[in-house]
């Protein structure tokens, strides 16, 4: 079978083919330079949802490479940090978080996430913060959301967009997390 | 507390705390808050330290730890298969490669630049084929034995395929060396005077070339420059 190799040097290359791979090299690189730059944002949130600096690291490289497989879906102008934080949600909840739960490391079931969760997370010292600490004892739903919009400065639609719930449902568990934190810190007679 | 407050939920205040409240509910609020000490206390029971959180959390940044992306090359998702990178990649070695140096025949870059577009799973991918049956067939095409190359030291025979260069056809046959590396050993008659193994490096990979006055060859693939010159004097041995 004779291949394209012989048409390298005719006039007939396929040039509209060449470009668009070029153009698609340019948006590669594009993507390439945006997820370095949203990464270290991008891991923390990992670690902090999975409570776990491993799968937390194994999350937050597979939403990268989502990202870049997916790059064609991404939409210039929208906000990249918006899309890939979405990609990890949906990475943990399809693929990771089941894979966590099955192998008997997961730190709460799915119908367990609005449950307190005080497991130890002895990988996480990094998140050993005053209030911070608080948070990460927060369930899961409320963790994400309160990260998601204090931490990460989200809006209440991005993140009900990243989570996909409503946004009645962003205000409810900020509300409950917010109570949650105000009344450790009234106990513990910590920060004012 | 009047009737037009008790409305007001916690996550109605969450939303004015944040910012996020529409502009009725804020001036509602605003004027609860106005009018009476103890809706205010309904606030302080949502008090988050905002400020505290978000220094704590920047802490946290600095353990990331560094990012390995996979080359671009690799990526075979997104519509953009190897395949297709194989083929119109002939194209960008004319669009975007840099004048092919002197000191190599022209047929030599062309090899290297398609080679250098080869990646573990472009090999790997290849479903397994009878060498002996290839190579015969091939061997007919450019006029040299090549039933001998089936088996060459330290490379895994995985598949060999006629290509055209200039109107003469080029064979290129493609091993897999360790497992790992795409190593190719091309052939083509040009008539080229004979010469010895010349040792190079081509678009960053190791390659040997020689001569026999009718045939040419090129041995091509990794950075292992030895281990090409080695293999290529074998292989020149058996043909």
């Amino acid at each position: 079978m004779r291949s394209q190799f012989r048409c390298s040097r005719d006039k007939n290359t396929p040039k509209g083919i060449v470009i668009r791979w070029l153009r698609k090299k340019d948006r590669d690189s594009a993507i390439r330079g945006e997820i370095t730059r949203v990464y270290p944002r991008l891991w923390r949130y990992c670690v902090a949802i999975c409570k776990s600096r491993e799968d937390g690291g194994d999350l937050a490289q597979a939403a990268c490479l989502r990202a870049i497989e997916k790059q064609d879906q991404f939409e210039p102008g929208t906000a990249f940090d918006k899309w890939i934080f979405t990609i990890a949600k949906r990475v943990w909840l399809n693929e990771l978080r089941s894979q966590k739960v099955r192998r008997g490391s997961g730190l709460i079931l799915v119908e367990d996430a609005d449950l307190p969760d005080n497991k130890p997370s002895s990988e996480t010292n990094i998140f050993a913060g005053e209030v911070l600490s608080e948070v990460m004892a927060l369930p899961e739903a409320q963790r994400e959301t309160v990260l998601l919009v204090y931490v990460e400065g989200f809006s209440y639609k991005d993140t009900a967009a990243i989570l996909d719930i409503p946004i009645g449902t962003v205000m409810s568990r900020l509300a409950a997390a917010r109570k949650t934190i105000a009344s450790r810190f009234g106990e513990h007679g910590g920060v004012s | 507390m009047t009737d037009t407050r008790r409305h007001i939920s916690d996550e109605d205040l969450t939303a004015y705390l944040d910012g996020e409240a529409p502009d009725d509910l804020r001036r509602e609020i605003e004027q609860a808050l106005s009018e009476d000490d103890a809706f205010g206390a309904r606030l302080s029971a949502l008090d988050l330290p905002l400020g505290q959180l978000q220094q704590e959390s920047a802490r946290a940044l600095q353990d990331a730890p560094a990012l390995t992306l996979p080359p671009a090359q690799i990526r075979r998702a997104g519509g953009f298969s190897v395949a297709a990178a194989l083929a119109i990649g002939i194209g960008i070695g004319v669009a975007i490669a840099p004048a092919p140096p002197e000191a190599n025949s022209g047929w030599i870059d062309y090899v290297a630049a398609y080679q250098a577009l080869y990646v573990q799973q472009t090999i790997s991918d290849m479903p397994p084929v009878e060498a002996s049956a290839q190579l015969a067939g091939l061997s007919d095409v450019v006029g040299r034995d090549l039933s001998q190359v089936a088996q060459l030291p330290g490379l895994e025979y995985r598949r060999g395929q006629e290509l055209g260069f200039k109107g003469k056809p080029l064979i290129q046959i493609a091993y897999l060396a360790n497992g790992t590396t795409p190593v190719a050993l091309c052939v083509i008659e040009n008539g080229k005077a004979e010469h010895a193994i010349k040792s190079m490096e081509v678009e960053g990979l190791a390659a040997a070339s020689w001569s026999d006055g009718t045939h040419s060859y090129l041995l091509i693939g990794g950075q292992d420059q030895s281990f090409i010159d080695t293999t290529a004097a074998a292989t020149q041995a058996l043909l």
